[in-house]
């Protein structure tokens, strides 16, 4: 018999002194004999990236599809040359995290977090207030949590700060990270470096580059992006002491591909530049090519970081530094935004979360 | 680099003979009157002369032909757009030239401010006569 949805309020302060922040998490319908697994969104997210991600963060751009074929244009008084026009890959319909855990009988709570450009510090105490609200609502449930990107420290930050929670110890089973910057991310170092890159594209192709990109300058020159840069106090300090919780399967997944779109360009066909006895004189045709040396769009940038490097990194995480020591390490060959989609990864977190099904038995 | 494809140019004479209309007809036969500003003239009233042509019109034969071993080629249709209207043609009754002895040259030359823009083209049909070994039947080969 399914739990029926249940919403839970909750509570948290910034301080024993300070006000408290309240509000209310839904806790999907699903299989009791399951854990419920708590969905945490990266830098600069909302709910959506787990559960509608081609809302946000987007960028679920089809660069596997093939090109479409030659188009005409039609008869024209001048000869067709050269570049009709630059593009990116079109989007592909993609479905989130919190769907296909529902799908599979999990239940679910998803949340936007506070703070997402800003610092961990007030997420950490939302989440801290979430679970113990959950904890109590669901005596007998067991959580398990699937975080993206900046979403694994928070989990990890959380984990460390309530091992000795007397409410939450022995009631979280697994905590699953997915393309988080564990070890850092360098690329917030090379800042300027990516904003110089990303204003040379633009200057070529134009302003689409921001379409593709500028979600790229914004993030990694946020405050909460500088606050994961390798090497950062808030990193060192997560990492003294930390130690796995017991009970607790830690399993980490890191990408590979920086691909992310291709450029592509409707170039006129040598045809469109040959007059015809006809009025007008000019037949012009478009064929779609991918822009050399330039396309990928990621790739065309200088190998600044390992991030941002083919085979090694995501764009935003390199997979060395997407693992923890004491974790179940896993490798992927997606980049940053497809590891809220991937289907190929969705078997294998459903794999984990299900291959321990007789513990919630 | 951006490469827009090879052209198949025995695809694209086709393509040219499909999308041929015989303005001389359109206009003398169909429609019976040839557009204000346009001078339409036969092959017999206005002999196309490759001297008169344009020298890059000129270049591009003289070139074709020299690679062809000195084939005839004789100037069937002219036609001169403004615009993509035309100004000036020089066309007669007769249909284009069969596919393998079609030939085309053509020049476009173009103007663009702010506040006009020119396009001038010229384009000029005719028909390569094959010289007078490529007449000749096949020479028997050795099974």
């Amino acid at each position: 018999m399914p739990e029926p949805v249940l919403d839970v309020k909750y509570s948290w302060a910034e301080s024993p002194t300070a006000g408290t922040h309240a509000g209310t998490v839904t806790v999907s319908a699903g299989d009791p004999e399951k854990p419920v697994v708590v969905l945490l969104h990266g830098n600069g997210g909302n709910s959506d990236h787990m559960a509608a991600p081609d809302r946000s963060p987007g960028e679920n751009y089809d660069f596997r599809s093939s090109l479409p074929p030659t188009r005409t244009i039609g008869w024209r008084s001048y000869p067709g040359v050269g570049v009709w026009s630059f593009e990116l890959d079109p989007t592909k319909t993609v479905r989130g995290w919190q769907p296909v855990l529902n799908q599979n009988g999990f239940r679910t709570v998803n949340y936007s977090q506070v703070d997402p450009d800003g610092l961990l510090a007030r997420p950490v105490l939302e989440l801290t207030g979430i679970v113990r609200a959950l904890v109590a609502a669901l005596p007998d449930a067991h959580f398990a949590f699937l975080a993206h990107s900046r979403g694994g420290l928070l989990l990890r930050k959380f984990l460390k700060d309530t091992a000795n929670d007397p409410a939450i110890k022995g009631r979280v089973a697994f905590a699953i990270t997915l393309h988080s910057p564990h070890g850092g991310s360098e690329l917030a170092t090379v800042a300027n470096a990516v904003n110089t890159a990303v204003a040379s594209l633009r200057s070529t192709f134009g302003s689409f580059v921001d379409t593709a990109l500028g979600w790229l300058t914004d993030i990694v020159n946020s405050p909460s992006y500088q606050e994961l840069r390798v090497g950062s106090p808030f990193l060192v300090s997560l990492a003294q002491g930390e130690a796995p919780v017991p009970g607790v399967a830690y399993h980490t997944f890191g990408g590979t591909s920086p691909l992310l779109t291709r450029i592509r360009s409707w170039v006129y066909t040598v045809s469109s530049a040959i007059p015809q006895w006809h009025l007008p004189p000019f037949h012009h045709r478009i064929t779609c090519i991918e822009v050399p040396v330039a396309s990928p769009i990621l790739n065309s940038l200088p190998n600044l970081t390992p991030e941002i490097t083919e085979a090694e990194g995501d764009i935003l995480v390199a997979d060395v530094r997407a693992h923890l020591s004491f974790s179940l390490q896993h490798t992927d060959g997606l980049n940053h935004a497809e590891a809220l989609w991937d289907s190929g990864l969705e078997a294998q977190v459903l794999r984990i979360l299900g291959a321990s099904a007789n513990v919630w038995g | 680099m951006i490469d827009p494809g090879r052209l198949d140019a025995t695809e694209f004479v086709r393509e040219f003979r499909r999308n041929y209309v015989n303005l001389f007809n359109l206009w003398t036969n169909v429609d019976r009157r040839v557009p204000d500003g346009v001078t339409l003239q036969t092959p017999t009233q206005k002999p196309i002369r490759e001297q008169d042509l344009s020298p890059d019109l000129r270049a591009a034969a003289s070139e074709y032909r020299e690679r062809r071993g000195g084939v005839r080629i004789t100037w069937t249709k002219y036609m001169r757009t403004v615009n993509g209207r035309p100004e000036e043609v020089i066309e007669d009754e007769r249909p284009l030239p069969e596919e393998s002895r079609l030939i085309s040259v053509s020049r476009t030359s173009t103007l663009l401010t702010d506040q006009e823009v020119r396009v001038i083209t010229e384009l000029v049909v005719g028909e390569v006569e094959p010289l007078q070994r490529e007449t000749q039947s096949p020479r028997r080969t050795r099974a």
